[in-house]
Parts: structure tokens; sequence; C-alpha cells
């Protein structure tokens, strides 16, 4: 069911597409690409019931691996999204060794300052351009063609599809219903002999790998990143897309990408209009009560309610 | 190394000790399980019933001695591991899988054996399998339905398979557990207080599940306060106090012992 779903999503974005002014096209992309993230953060969060505060920085290892390898090497960015996902990945199991062994506030502060070395080690590190980034990142081709704003969103969208049918398998098979044990009872789960570090663990790394991919896209999307692309504040923007859309959902992370980035922009729209002398700040500090509010009326989420509605 | 003798002990726990801090939680404690019997642990509150259940189970080392099946060393293994070497146990306060169903709580107990193993690794055993939805993945998820059903038909509590274990009552949650818990085929089967908190048909299924195991060959260690029942289903009996060993025994010896006597009255006293 999640597969066909997301093959519906991908045909409606390659449709619209094509009347979307690319302003808009972009911004598909953008929700797209953070879909893709929040996905592989509900099943870390959602499902297998941790916490991480430092998933920009396998946005960004996936970013920079792609684009370093692009700029420096020339490597098409085809390889570069597989690359980018890979090295993610390594990074994640790395990290897991340090950070599975905490629980709940330890395991958000691990993971948060984990994610502020990640972020730290971009800035000093000149090879991949240091605090200036790295420009020119080439784009996405098939061909003699080269991708514009459409190709990309339907490329970001084709991953969202992929990932979520993945995912959709995963939550409904025994791993899947093995993490749910354990978020609910880890010892109790243990005791049956399910191994969850070991089960944690492959769900951080496939996190990772979903935050890669993504971020490898982006790269190529944006022609252009620095560190500050990926910096703590975008971390806490996906655990918000995951609550906020509903963490033990997959389609809640679709909706909680496209929920948070949509309103950032109609409040940048709206904001200057009702209050002329509002400035920038302004915008965060409504985008920040209307998710504290959403928070409070829907703590389980928009899916929660959705849920609800349809059982009634 | 010749034939087996039969009555060959499964669990031997020697000398384990327990202490925190200044408190001696359990203090030299020795004996041995055997395949096919029921092991009550009796003792007052406190006894160190629990902590003993903990040290088994590996869910705390202990400050010295060590606890083997058949001889292998379980002291120092994780809690997983020693459930996959064979040992399972329950808990006081029965453990739910809020967000799955009576089933799926069955299903995740046996995927645990099928998940067990080193090759391929764990990503290409696990992950991979479940997400790509393989046809084998598909069809071994049918069988472990299907093998749940027939161990929640076994266990008396088939028509709770869809419910939602949020929805069970007290009762009927110790018999998830339980029922969990013989889903792994667990060699050695550890129950705190599997009874406290049941009502008459609810104890009678859970003897008579405690009975099955005993007829299929696991050796169950049972900690129960209903002293009665305890004695009634016990092959043999341990006493507890304070951390000691001071009785050990079939049944009725164990009830008539004064010293035993004296440990409970005292408790009451107390």
């Amino acid at each position: 069911m999640y597969g066909r779903t997301g093959l519906v999503l991908l045909v409606v974005v390659a449709a619209i597409v094509w009347i979307l002014p690319s302003y808009y096209t972009g911004l598909l992309t953008l929700i797209g690409l953070y879909a893709l993230v929040t996905i592989g953060l509900n099943l870390f969060m959602g499902y297998a019931g941790q916490v991480s505060l430092g998933q920009a920085a396998f946005f960004g290892v996936g970013a920079y691996t792609s684009a370093t390898f692009a700029v420096k090497a020339n490597i098409t960015p085809w390889l570069g999204m597989v690359l980018g996902a890979i090295v993610a990945a390594l990074v994640a199991y790395a990290l897991s060794f340090v950070a599975l062994r905490l629980r709940e506030n330890l395991l958000a502060l691990a993971t948060l300052a984990l994610g502020i070395v990640i972020n730290v080690v971009f800035n000093q590190w000149d090879f991949i351009g240091g605090t200036s980034g790295l420009k020119d990142i080439p784009g996405f081709t098939i061909g003699s063609f080269t991708f514009d704003q459409r190709a990309y969103a339907i490329l970001a969208w084709a991953l969202v599809a992929v990932g979520i049918w993945f995912a959709g398998n995963l939550v409904r098979s025994s791993f899947g219903r093995s993490l749910i044990a354990i978020s609910a009872g880890e010892l109790g789960a243990q005791a049956l002999g399910v191994h969850s570090e070991r089960l944690k663990r492959q769900t951080f790394v496939l996190s990772a790998v979903y935050a890669g991919a993504a971020g490898a896209i982006y790269a190529s999307q944006a022609s252009y990143i620095d560190p500050t692309s990926f910096s703590f504040l975008l971390s806490v923007n996906f655990v918000l897309m995951s609550v906020i859309g509903g963490l033990r959902s997959l389609w809640g992370a679709v909706i909680g990408a496209t929920v948070v980035v949509a309103l950032g922009q109609i409040l940048q729209n709206v904001v200057p209009v009702v209050l002329p002398s509002a400035r920038g700040d302004f915008q965060s500090f409504f985008l920040g009560v209307i998710l504290i509010a959403m928070l409070i009326l829907l703590p389980r989420g928009i899916t929660s309610r959705l849920s609800e509605a349809r059982r009634a | 190394m010749t034939a087996i003798p039969v009555a060959t002990a499964t669990l031997e726990v020697r000398s384990v000790t327990m202490r925190f801090g200044g408190v001696l939680a359990v203090d030299d404690v020795s004996f041995s399980a055997r395949t096919g019997e029921v092991l009550g642990v009796m003792g007052p509150n406190g006894a160190g019933k629990t902590t003993l259940f903990n040290v088994i189970s590996g869910v705390q080392r202990p400050t010295s001695g060590d606890v083997s099946l058949r001889g292998v060393r379980l002291t120092g293994r994780s809690v997983e591991d020693v459930a996959s070497c064979g040992v399972t146990r329950t808990f006081q306060t029965p453990v739910m899988f809020w967000g799955l169903t009576v089933r799926e709580s069955v299903e995740v107990a046996l995927a645990a054996r099928e998940f067990g193993g080193t090759y391929p690794p764990a990503p290409l055993r696990e992950l991979a399998p479940c997400g790509l939805g393989s046809p084998g993945r598909r069809h071994a998820q049918a069988a472990l339905r299907e093998r749940a059903d027939v161990l929640l038909a076994g266990a008396g509590i088939a028509a709770m398979a869809d419910r939602a274990t949020e929805s069970l009552a007290f009762g009927e949650e110790r018999l998830l557990e339980l029922a969990r818990a013989l889903a792994v085929e667990p060699t050695v089967l550890l129950l705190d207080e599997p009874l406290s908190g049941l009502n008459p048909d609810e104890v009678d299924a859970v003897i008579a599940s405690i009975r099955a195991a005993r007829t299929d060959g696991v050796a169950v260690l049972l900690v129960e306060h209903a002293v009665g029942e305890l004695l009634s289903v016990a092959d043999r009996v341990v006493v507890l106090d304070h951390g000691r060993m001071i009785a050990e025994g079939l049944p009725a010896q164990v009830a008539a012992d004064p010293v035993v006597i004296d440990a409970y009255i005292g408790d009451e006293l107390e």
C-alpha cells in the first residue's frame, strides 16, 4: 500500500511540475528531500522509540560527499548519491557505538553533540571548502540533459516513493514489530532474545542512508553548499517534521515536511503584509508559536487525527 | 565423554552473591534446576528472589559467583544473549509491547529466534529481506503468524489474538507474557509472581501452562507469593531469607521446616 501510494504521489508530482512556477517546483523538491530524511528519522524515533537531534549531519555528510567527488574528481552525482548514502551510513555506524549506549535524554544530547562535531568538521576541513563551502557543484545529467528544477522534483519524489515503500515493508515485517516492541518494553523484548542494540543500530544506519541520499541531491540541486546549510537548527526541523506529522507514521513524515516548509513560506509572504514593520525574526516567532500550538493540539501528530477521523 | 546422565542439571547457580552498597541482596546462593521440573523459589519480601532472577537472566551482573546453562557460562552475557542461550523470563509487572496486537507480540518472540545466528551479516539477514518484502520473507512472515495462532490457542487466549495490547486487562497481560515467553521455546523459564493479580480461571490457565511446559522438558523457576499454589505445583523448593538460602527440598519437607516457618512468621511480625 505504501509502495502504490508513493507511486501515485510521484505521478502527481511529475504532472504538477509542468504547471508550477519554478520557484515552487524548487520548494517541492526541498519538501521531498526533507520528507526522505524524516521517513528515516520516523523509523528511528517513532518505531524504535529512540531520538536523534543530529540528522542534519547525515544530510550534510551525503551532500558533502557527493559534492566533493563531483567538484574534485568529476564523478557523476548519480554515483555521488550512492557514495553519499554509503559514507553517511558508515559515519552513523561508527557513531552508533557511542550513541546507542545511551537512552532518551542522553541519546538526544549525544546525537546533538555529534551533529555539532560533524558541522565543525565541515567548517574546519579546507579540502571540502571550510567555512566558504563548495560552489559550482555539477548537476545530475542523463546523456546531454542537465537536470532542471522539474527533473529534481521528480528525482526527489521518486526517492520518496522508493523510501516509503522500503520503510513500509519494514514496519509491517518482524523487523518493524521488533522495533515497536523495543520502544514499548526494551527489557521485555531482550528477555525474549530480541537483539535490541543490533536492530537499533541497523535502523540508525538506515536513517543515515535516507538522509545521505537526500543530502546528495540537495547539493546538486542547490549547486552550492556550506556548513550553515546543515546546522543544528535543521536537525531540530527534522525532529519537528517527525513529531508534527506523527512519529509512528510514514505518511506523517511526508505531511510533516510539507507542513513545516509550507508554513515557513506562508509566513514569509503573509507577515510582511500584515505587519509591514516586522523584520525576519517575526516569521520565526510566528512559526514557533504555530508549531507549539500544533504540538499541544495534536501531540501525536497530524496523522493521528486523520486516522481517528477515518475510524470514526 | 559418554552418555550424559538423564537427571543432569540444566541450570547451575554457583555461589552467587549480589551486593548493593552495604546490602547483601543475595548471599552465596547455590542450587541447580533440572529439565522438566518446577523449582519453586520462596521467601518473604526482600529475600532476594527478584535479584536472583535478575542475575540469572543477565539483567544484573553478580558481585561474585556465576550461572551456567548446560555447562555454558551465562554470567557476563547480555540479557538477549542469555535468552538466545535458552533462558527467558517474565516480570513482576508484565511488560507489554504497546503498539502491537496480541498476535504480533507473540510473532516478535518467534522472530527473535529466527533473527538469531551470525551469518550472513545482520543487515542482509534482517533489514534487507524485511525492507524489500522478498517472497521468502513474506513466506516466513505467514509462517510466524500461523505459529503464533497455534501458541495462542494452546495458551487458551486465541480469542485475544487481534486485540491491541493496550486494551488488555492485567490478568490478560500476564497470560500473554507467559505465552510470549513460551514462544521462544526456552530451556529455562523464570516466572516472577505469575499468579499475582489473577482471577481463579486465569490462575488455572497459568498453572496448566506451567505443567505443560514441565512436560515439554522446560526447567521452570517459579517465584510466587501464593505459597499454597507454589507448593502444589513445585517439584522442589528453595527458600531464601535475607539473601541467604535457608532451605531446599520437597514441598512437603520445606513447608514443615521450622526454619522456614520461622522466616515467614518472623517476617510477618516485623
